[in-house]
């Protein structure tokens, strides 16, 4: 048996070498992302960095900390507490002790404006800062920056929480990896900043624990805990979690399309050599041994290519590494780690879905009796078989059934990634087995028109596309994959995007917004006063901070809250409110969405505040989820030592909005906080995909549209030289050559559009989900059609098929026609 | 007054390099006359197959000409070679060489199609009675039996109304009735609108339907006989094979 299996894989090598690289490339991209995500889930220990130098280092609270019967959870705190003053005095009285502060301080530079961290000088040197020129700042105007020598003495414009100053340079120190500092005198940071945020003390740990006493909420940090301290002590935890997200999508859409196309390929390898088991069966093959036969032959290649895609993918992840550094995916010192679990997953992956899409493919073959297998040559009678019925329907029923379930259960469960990235792929998978009923109408249809023609080539593409199903069908798959994710992916987030921002267009009431910037804090009384005196303005001063809940006793979640007079809120938003009344809110109550478990109007709920306060709040008004902006409502009191970081401003009918509108910018000016229309708040407020997400939508899409564009020329290959004899027949029947590879290239197209049509209708079911959702959700939005990269793809599809169709039928018409046509199979 | 349809001048075709050099045709000479219907044959690897092909076009002589009415076949490039091969000549095969996926129809009109012609509705129906399968222009080869397809094979011939017609063993793969009938119909063809068909056949009876046979032997002409019957044919072609071996 084996002897054959070896003959076979000689005789049928395009066949074998089609499927190998499928395959071989598939399970390296398997190997390739689970190398990338493995690498993702240890984060090497992150050391201290800005306290490196401090014995012990006394913290104020800066989490939320709360019990629940599964242990503690927690949050940070938005507002973390410093060091109470008395507790830092107790310990200056024991010890030497050194105040940090930390606050955001602009510079106006050459080259723009740079956001720096504020610090008193005394705290540098535990960060192992070491003046490289001039002198540490003596007097309250004098600032040490991080940078060249040429500095020293420059005078600086420096924006503060206190306001705008000019402040000398006097000294350099060599840059930190962690931070961009400027430090101030010590006295003179202490009242820009009076909060003392972290207290170094040269004591014994055990000494300070007793000053602080054990019941406290202070923190005392020893050891590598002092990495606590540091501007971000989770930066490569987290900067690991988002590559860790990043790659899982990749990996799962990867996966998919891989197991996709390897499948498609076994199966359409199959469906190519029925005539040749025709033979076999004519020859006295019992469907048992063809079975086996085909099964060895696909364990053979399973194995072979399965170890090849191991190998490759050992090279291909530390490719991705450095693609993903370069591309400020990863932190620099992201690389992949020896891991043996991604090889294992692929290789058996791999010969699993190998040997699955034979074993099915297979099954009808043995079953075929062997006069019948020998007339079945390349018109497909009966492209559809039981299993593509069941299973095509089944996942159809499925995805669309999950697709309804949604919108009527959980809409808004529909706008998050994990879900519009795996809802395509069932609808892939349904469409693609059911596509050969469609191939055949959807050919007859697109080539109407050329077949009306006088010339050969319309009936033809429309005859050999119609009756060449499986072909067709096979073809057709990586472009409806390609189409079909790309439109899914983009267009979904294209729609969530654009329903944002009618969200936002809708809700904006107010003719001027004037958001403060992160280094001004918030606007202080005296400030929103004087707004609030322009003749003609109604000021809604909101301030953003968040309330954390418990919910369903387990989870404590972070719920971004705005302190706003609801009276005021009224004249400047409009909100989607569902039950109660946002006039009701007062400081014993809360305005929650719908995404909160708990929203009834009336009952109570227990909250904790900004800055760790708990409290129990009524539910005075309850608005729309929307898409999840719609954030929460209390009142200033909730919101205690914030200051309103936005102020929206509404003109009163028949008032001068153009003074109005100077007099508002006269007020605001010293905070150098931009005044904008509404027009240009709602476009500043467009929502736009972060870089990374974008970069990393480009690489998760990126791979694997290289990859299905890899397949399609592949299959393509293997079509194409099936063909050969056809072709051949073709020129004895009076074609030129000229008029084949036309044939061969207007067919490929042909193919390509079957696809796309397919794939735009996976993609029109999925966006219309989405569309679905929103509209269940409340927000009305047009559905946007990523319309530029789809064209873009088809036309990159339509190339790739063209070429690795017209190249090998060129090839083949080297030979005389007459010993291919004659050449019996 | 009777012209040739195709000429061989010393036509020559060797197969392979220098050493391992294989002669098919030896500096053949040989007409056939419009109108009549004349059979090849001789054993097997007398190069009766290789002499249709570069009569037809389909391969090129190493050295000599042929000549299709007033053309040098030998002068012309591949596209124009196709372009005449489209217009001018017909070829039927022993493997029907029928496109799968097209219909009766579909298949016969293709040269036609092929060559940006719409062919007239009527014009595929006439050329398909005229082989006797009328009612079965939509089906597929895969519908058909042999017979029929090598019918549809010859309409597709016929279409262009080519100055010749060639068979290669066109009745060898068809049982002897179905044979007898195809032959019936070439014979009429010649009869009836003086077509002129070369046929290459190992089967005296099949022979026995021509006009004139030539016999080769070693890509040389070894006589020939006019009105031949199947007996006579039988008994020249034992005499060839017993020489040959």
């Amino acid at each position: 048996m084996l002897t054959v299996t070896l003959s076979t894989l000689r005789t049928r090598w395009m066949t074998l070498v089609g499927t190998f690289v499928a395959l071989a490339l598939g399970v390296a991209l398997i190997a390739t992302m689970g190398l990338g995500l493995a690498s993702t889930l240890d984060a090497p220990e992150q050391e201290p960095e800005r306290f490196a130098g401090a014995p012990v280092v006394v913290r104020g609270p800066d989490e939320l900390r709360v019990p629940t019967p599964i242990g503690d959870r927690t949050q940070p705190l938005a507002q973390p507490r410093g060091v109470a003053p008395e507790v830092a005095k107790a310990l200056a009285a024991k010890a030497p002790t050194v105040a940090d502060r930390s606050f955001p301080v602009r510079v106006a530079g050459p080259g723009g404006d740079d956001d720096l961290v504020g610090h008193p000088w005394s705290i540098a040197a535990f960060g192992g800062y070491r003046l490289t020129a001039g002198h540490e700042p003596r007097k309250p105007t004098e600032v040490v920056l991080s940078g060249d020598a040429s500095l020293v003495g420059k005078v600086v414009s420096v924006r503060t929480p206190a306001g705008l100053s000019t402040r000398t340079v006097a000294g350099v120190v060599a840059p930190a990896r962690f931070e961009e500092p400027i430090f101030f005198a010590d006295a003179e940071a202490a009242k820009l900043s009076p909060r003392i945020d972290n207290l170094v003390v040269q004591a014994a740990p055990e000494m300070v624990r007793t000053v602080v006493g054990a019941g406290s909420d202070v923190q005392v940090l020893t050891g590598s805990d002092r990495r606590k301290a540091d501007p971000e002590p989770n930066r490569d935890r987290d900067a690991l979690i988002a590559m860790n997200a990043l790659l899982g999508t990749a990996g799962g859409v990867t996966t998919f399309v891989s197991a996709f196309v390897v499948a498609s390929t076994f199966a359409f390898a199959v469906a190519q050599r029925r005539r040749e088991i025709g033979l076999m069966r004519t020859a006295g093959a019992t469907p048992r041994q063809v079975r086996s036969v085909m099964f060895m032959e696909a364990v053979v290649v399973g194995v072979l290519a399965s170890v090849a895609g191991c190998v490759l993918g050992s090279y291909g992840a530390p490719w991705l590494a450095s693609l993903l550094v370069d591309e400020q995916l990863a932190p620099p010192w992201f690389t992949i780690g020896a891991y043996t679990w991604p090889y294992h997953l692929a290789f058996s992956t791999g010969l699993l879905v190998a040997l699955g899409g034979v074993t099915v493919a297979t099954v009808r073959a043995g079953r075929i009796r062997p006069v019948e297998a020998l007339r079945e040559a390349s018109v497909d009678t009966k492209a559809m078989t039981p299993g593509r019925w069941v299973f095509g329907a089944g996942l159809l029923a499925t995805g669309l059934g999950m697709l309804v379930w949604r919108l009527l259960a959980d809409p808004g469960d529909a706008l998050h990634r994990k879900t519009y990235t795996t809802q395509p792929m069932l609808l892939i998978t349904a469409v693609a087995l059911l596509a050969p009923i469609l191939v055949r109408p959807l050919t007859r249809l697109l080539a109407w028109l050329p077949a009306q023609l006088p010339g050969a080539t319309g009936m033809l593409v429309r005859e050999n596309a119609a009756a060449g199903v499986r072909r067709t069908a096979a073809i057709a798959a990586p472009v409806l994959v390609t189409v079909a994710l790309a439109g899914s992916l983009l267009g979904a987030t294209a729609t969530i995007n654009e329903a944002k921002a009618n969200e936002i267009r809708e809700q904006t009431r107010a003719d001027l917004i004037v958001q403060a910037d992160d280094v001004a804090g918030g606007f202080d009384a005296r400030t929103v006063a004087q707004v609030r005196q322009v003749p003609g303005a109604t000021v809604t001063a909101s301030a953003a901070t968040p309330v954390y809940h418990l919910e369903e006793g387990t989870a404590l979640i972070r719920s971004d809250a705005q302190a706003v007079d609801p009276r005021e809120l009224v004249a400047a938003r409009k909100l989607p409110v569902q039950a109660g009344d946002i006039a009701d809110l007062d400081d014993s109550s809360i305005v929650v969405n719908e995404e909160w478990v708990q929203h009834t109007v009336g009952e109570q709920v227990d909250v904790w505040l900004g800055d760790g306060t708990k409290k129990s709040l009524r539910i005075a008004a309850v608005i729309a989820t929307g898409t999840g902006n719609n954030g929460v409502y209390v009142t200033p009191r909730n919101a205690p030592g914030v200051e309103p970081d936005r102020l929206e401003v509404t003109w009163a009918a028949g008032a001068d909005a153009s003074a109005g509108t100077a007099a508002v910018r006269a007020a605001l000016q010293p905070t150098g906080a931009d005044v904008q229309t509404r027009a240009a708040w709602i476009q500043s407020e467009y929502p736009s995909n972060s870089r990374q997400t974008r970069v990393g939508y480009l690489v998760v899409l990126g791979i694997a549209l290289i990859y299905t564009g890899i397949a399609l020329g592949n299959t393509m290959v293997m079509a194409t030289s099936d063909r050969v004899r056809d072709l051949a027949v073709l020129r004895l029947a009076g074609a030129t050559r000229r008029q084949i590879l036309i044939l061969v290239a207007v067919e490929a197209m042909t193919v390509v559009v079957v696809g796309a049509v397919l794939g735009t209708i996976v993609m029109a079911f999925n966006i219309l989900g989405i569309w679905g959702s929103l509209a269940a959700l409340s927000v009305w939005s047009s559905v946007v059609l990523p319309w530029q990269t789809l064209a873009a793809t088809v036309g990159a599809c339509a190339v790739v098929a063209v070429v690795a169709s017209v190249l090998p039928a060129a090839g083949a018409l080297r030979t005389r026609p007459v010993e291919l046509a004659g050449a019996r199979e | 007054m009777t012209r040739d349809a195709i000429r061989l001048r010393n036509v020559t075709r060797t197969y392979g390099a220098s050493d391992g050099a294989v002669t098919a045709l030896n500096d053949l000479s040989l007409s056939f006359t419009e109108g009549t219907f004349a059979a090849v044959m001789g054993p097997s690897g007398s190069g009766k197959s290789t002499l249709l092909q570069c009569a037809a076009g389909l391969d090129r002589p190493t050295s000599g000409s042929v000549l299709l009415g007033e053309t040098d076949l030998t002068t012309l490039n591949e596209t124009k070679l196709t372009l005449l091969r489209r217009e001018r000549i017909g070829f039927v095969f022993q493997s029907f060489n029928l496109l799968p996926a097209l219909t009766a129809e579909q298949n016969v009109a293709l040269p036609l199609r092929l060559a940006g012609r719409r062919p007239g509705r009527s014009q595929v129906q006439d050329v398909l009675a005229q082989v006797g399968l009328a009612g079965r222009a939509k089906h597929r080869p895969g519908e058909m039996s042999g017979g029929q397809q090598q019918r549809v094979a010859i309409a597709r011939a016929l279409i262009t109304q080519p100055e010749v017609l060639f068979g290669d063993e066109a009745t060898g793969a068809l049982d002897s009735t179905t044979s007898r009938d195809v032959l019936t119909m070439l014979r009429a063809l010649v009869d009836e609108q003086r077509q002129t068909i070369v046929m290459v056949t190992h089967d005296p009876v099949a022979a026995s339907y021509a006009d004139r046979v030539v016999f080769l032997v070693d890509g040389h002409l070894n006589g020939e006989l006019e009105a031949p019957t199947a007996e006579a044919v039988a008994a020249r072609m034992t005499q060839l094979e017993t020489v040959a071996c």
